[in-house]
């Protein structure tokens, strides 16, 4: 007889207050007002895997409603008054993030001034994710804008390039970590998309445009408002979760392990990517492509947390499995880079030769809309580079109306592309300032088109075949859903 | 055809009679010449249900004597049937008499005198009226009246010079002006017989002479423009405290430029409400001060207080900037303006201030402020010497306060007017978690020259502003960041790297 842990008198006398309490809450709920439910709807926090709302901390400051509406045109936010009296950030027509047509671009919490927005953490699943032995390896992806925009949390200038700095970081943060640059991953994906691109300019009759679908907070701002547009979405995936597909496949046949033994973590400038991350369709062999994503911010209080100064480390190389990169990978951080990127590659395959110009200044800088005709061969292509997603309404009603004159159409949900991204410190002036290292890395680099890179031709030769080849499509494609209503 | 023409004729020949039959009415300035004057007059209401009066007629006499109008009598021809008809001429009468008695008998006189109708007896005002109107239109002109011209020099107040004219032989009795913060001592120009004087023969220029009052013990100094030659002023003692004469002693003293004493007065205090004391300055300069104390016993000790002036030139006219630091718990920001001055009154006021970061709320309240002081600063005909503050905006004070303080600032000391700039300001807009102070740069001809710096701690604004002119020195923003401040020199540093970047400016492209 072991020992007695519970008398009978305790057993009685707490049975009865579980039931007085249930029957407490059922008469509550019951009882519960319309106004009260609301208010208890409204207080306390309400979350999508994005974005963490809090209303008890809001001061009413309007910030939110003016980024939401104005800057992105999304208009889902609006200053009301709770039913306690007390004005707040609210959802317009919508009591939760899940209700909402909220995208998760993150704009709203990276200028929140008290907390009452803030970025979904990831930083508990990486911590656990450290401390847990079961991990064979830790896999860190830089995105490409994230590797100049985390100099400026460690009083560096803006668009100063720390990649080995970054790989060091890492490699101090947990000996079992591999750095690997989303460079690659982008690179990747002008391949396949650039391919995508010349195989519809080669059909007789499409419909016009192709879109790009790297920016999650574009793809769900179609999902959501405009699923008529889904079939101009190009259909691959993003560089982040490309990448993703290859790391969970390729290093473990590289290390002998298994995929699950490896959490891949992405440090990225962006709060959708925390949402992309977990949809269904971007698992490789039934494991998340991508176990956790860090925003530049998140990933500083990280650095922070293991009492490392950025600046005082000295540079190390990327894991070579991935090493070899292009300029044109970089550039995916800028409003435009895409575009530019797969131009260079779509003029390679249409022509047989490289471009006489690499760099597409026209398709540089942070105008609204930016847009431009280049003659390849015989043809001309015409493409257009959407800065911020308030602007990219007249382009959507001209595709859904049949009548838009575009070949290619880049969209960037926030202001300047991925470096004006959710994660990101808020910025006061030209975005470009950022821009300015993306660029610089792009003129020095020895290799600045995707076709160009040595590793990635090696990948498709020993691995994926040909660009859209059976096996590229399975890892590297993706679908969308129309009816997916929420986050 | 032929009735028509008659008609027309018949009613020519009538009118030509009229008018040459008329004798030539006096002009509006015109004075009459002394006598009685009669003329008639109905009032002629349609004694209806809406009406308990009835129609009536009436002959005025208008006596003229020393070219004013020194009576009105009425009688009547058709007297009324209602005693309410009464009631109304005789209101009507006392109103118009009231108005116009002692006024010159002029057409000019009665139109700027008797305008408004008295109430109750509005009909029969009107028909009096035009009746007195027609005495004087059928009057001769006075044969010898001329009129001289009484202009009173204010002496720097802010009025400037009025004019007034009388008839020789007129008794006059000069106005009484009235300056902020002076006393009116009296005019000079004519000798005066208990406040008033004969008009003579000739135009008469009074100058006003004003002692500039101090109040003692209100503390802080008070700037002076200097006009020629002395200075007359008036030490108050504020009107609570009222000490008695005897027990107290008032000396001035004035310093000149390096802060030698020139002179020192001693005066007697005067008792009154409040209590106060005169010190005449022969001569004062740009530059110079004058001290005014007040020696009291209070409880068998020695109580000093004191009051300064300062002496300066004219306040020149110009455009001048200011700013100011809104500061509190949650706030902080630079308002700047640029004040114009016009002959010495501020005339313009331009809002520069939304170049620097501020919360969509204080924005809001800053709108509000400056909406309210805007009108009332430029209304106010204020001096560009000595603005203080005008009242706050409630529930905007610290906004308020802060565009008062930038008024005050631009109009203060310095006194050299803005060259016109055509520098570009930069400044980030928007508040951020992340910025730990703010720079306001100016910019021009592609060189920094200017840069401000909106601390996030009073303590740090000096080394701050070290780390400010560094940059502009070098015109480039990749220098060491000092070590004390270095998250602050950081925003400073990035954030004008951010602002300036693609402009060509700086040294790091």
């Amino acid at each position: 007889m072991g020992e007695k842990t519970m008398t009978r008198r305790a057993f009685l006398r707490d049975s009865a207050a579980l039931l007085l309490g249930t029957a407490a809450v059922c008469v509550f709920e019951r009882a519960l007002p319309p106004d009260a439910a609301l208010a208890l709807e409204n207080s306390g926090t309400d979350m999508s895997l994005s974005i963490v709302r809090d209303t008890d901390k809001c001061i009413a400051c309007g910030k939110c409603v003016e980024i939401c509406s104005e800057r992105q045109g999304l208009n889902i936010l609006e200053l009301s008054k709770r039913s306690d009296g007390k004005t707040v950030s609210s959802l317009k027509n919508a009591s939760s993030l899940a209700d909402s047509r909220c995208i998760g671009c993150g704009q709203c919490a990276r200028h929140c001034p008290s907390g009452a927005i803030s970025v979904r953490d990831g930083l508990g699943s990486v911590n656990a994710a450290l401390n847990d032995s079961r991990y064979r390896a830790i896999v860190w992806q830089f995105a490409p804008s994230a590797q100049h925009v985390v100099s400026e949390e460690f009083h560096m200038l803006a668009g100063t390039d720390v990649c080995g700095k970054l790989a060091a970081a890492v490699r101090v943060v947990d000996e079992r970590s591999m750095a690997v640059s989303t460079d690659f991953g982008a690179d990747i994906t002008i391949m396949e998309e650039a391919t995508e691109l010349v195989s519809r300019l080669q059909e007789e009759a499409w419909q016009k445009p192709l879109m790009t679908s790297c920016c999650p907070g574009w793809v769900n701002y179609v999902e959501l408002n405009h699923p008529e547009l889904i079939p101009h979405l190009s259909s691959c995936k993003s560089p982040m979760e490309m990448l993703g597909a290859l790391v969970k496949t390729q290093i473990p046949q590289r290390l002998g392990i298994a995929a699950e033994d490896i959490f891949h973590i992405a440090v990225m400038p962006c709060t959708a990517k925390k949402y992309e991350r977990a949809r269904p369709e971007m698992l490789t062999d039934g494991v998340p492509s991508v176990d956790a994503v860090l925003t530049v911010t998140e990933f500083k209080k990280l650095l922070e947390l293991h009492n490392i100064d950025l600046s005082a480390l000295e540079d190390e190389p990327y894991n070579d499995m991935f090493a070899g990169t292009s300029g044109a990978g970089r550039i995916f951080g800028a409003s435009g880079g895409v575009c530019e990127a797969a131009l260079r590659t779509a003029y390679y395959l249409l022509t047989g030769s490289e471009p006489p110009q690499v760099e597409f200044i026209a398709l540089r800088g942070n105008e609204d809309v930016k847009e431009s005709e280049i003659t390849i061969g015989d043809r001309t292509v015409r493409v257009c580079v959407v800065n911020g997603i308030a602007n990219v309404k007249g382009i959507v009603e001209a595709v859904k109306a049949g009548s838009c004159a575009y070949d290619f159409v880049e969209v960037m949900t926030c202001r300047g592309g991925c470096s004006g991204g959710g994660g990101t410190p808020a910025l006061f002036g030209d975005v470009g300032v950022r821009h300015r290292g993306l660029y610089r890395y792009d003129n020095s680099a020895s290799v600045r088109s995707s076709h160009n890179n040595a590793t990635l031709s090696r990948l498709y030769e020993d691995y994926l075949g040909s660009p859209c080849s059976e096996l590229a499509e399975e890892l590297l494609h993706t679908t969308y859903d129309e009816h997916r209503g929420t986050l | 055809m032929k009735k028509q023409l008659i008609r027309a004729l018949l009613c020519a020949l009538l009118l030509g009679g009229i008018l040459v039959g008329k004798p030539s009415a006096l002009s509006a300035e015109q004075v009459a010449m002394d006598g009685d004057y009669t003329s008639s007059g109905e009032v002629d209401v349609d004694g209806g249900s809406g009406w308990s009066f009835d129609w009536y007629t009436f002959s005025l006499t208008l006596k003229v004597s020393g070219g004013t109008i020194s009576s009105i009598t009425q009688q009547f021809t058709q007297f009324p049937d209602d005693t309410y008809s009464d009631e109304c001429q005789s209101k009507a009468l006392a109103g118009l008499r009231a108005e116009l008695l002692g006024k010159p008998a002029t057409v000019s006189a009665v139109d700027s005198y008797a305008v408004d109708a008295v109430s109750g007896a509005t009909f029969s005002y009107h028909a009096l009226r035009s009746a007195v109107l027609e005495a004087l239109a059928n009057a001769p002109e006075a044969a010898n009246v001329t009129r001289h011209t009484v202009t009173y020099d204010l002496n720097g107040a802010p009025d400037g010079t009025l004019t007034a004219e009388y008839a020789a032989g007129d008794l006059v009795e000069p106005i009484e002006p009235v300056w902020k913060d002076h006393v009116f001592t009296g005019w000079t120009g004519v000798s005066l017989t208990d406040g008033s004087f004969l008009m003579p023969e000739q135009d008469v220029t009074l100058t006003a002479h004003w002692l500039n009052t101090v109040t003692i013990g209100a503390g802080g100094s008070k700037t002076i423009v200097r006009r020629e030659g002395g200075y007359a002023l008036r030490a108050t003692l504020g009107g609570a405290e009222l000490p008695p004469s005897e027990d107290c002693l008032c000396l001035c003293a004035l310093y000149d430029g390096a802060g030698r004493v020139i002179l020192v007065r001693s005066a007697a205090v005067t008792e009154g409400k409040p209590s106060y004391a005169d010190f005449v300055l022969d001569e004062v300069q740009t530059g110079w001060r004058a001290k005014v104390f007040l020696l009291q016993e209070d409880d068998g000790l020695p109580l000093v207080r004191s009051a300064e002036l300062r002496f300066a030139d004219a306040f020149p006219d110009g455009v001048y900037s200011g700013s100011a630091q809104c500061l509190s718990d949650y706030i902080n920001y630079l308002v700047d303006v640029e004040v114009t001055v016009t002959d010495g009154v501020i005339t313009g006021l331009t809002d520069k201030t939304l170049r620097t970061p501020m919360s969509t709320r204080d924005r809001e309240c800053y709108a509000a402020a400056w909406e309210d002081l805007y009108g009332r600063i430029l209304s106010g005909k204020y001096a560009a010497d000595g603005f203080e503050a005008v009242d706050a905006v409630s529930g905007a004070t610290i906004s308020s306060n802060g565009i008062n303080a930038a008024v005050c600032d631009a109009v203060s000391e310095q006194r050299v007017p803005m060259e016109p700039d055509d520098a570009e300001v930069y400044a980030p807009e928007g508040i951020s978690l992340y910025a730990r102070a703010y720079p306001v740069v100016k910019v021009k001809d592609g060189t920094i020259t200017d840069i401000r710096v909106v601390p996030a701690r009073d303590s740090d604004g000096e080394a701050l502003s070290a780390f400010a002119a560094q940059i502009r020195e070098q015109q480039s923003v990749n220098l060491p960041l000092p070590s004390l401040i270095q998250d602050d020199a950081y925003s400073v540093a990035s954030l004008i790297d951010q602002l300036l970047y693609g402009k060509g400016v700086l040294n790091d492209g």
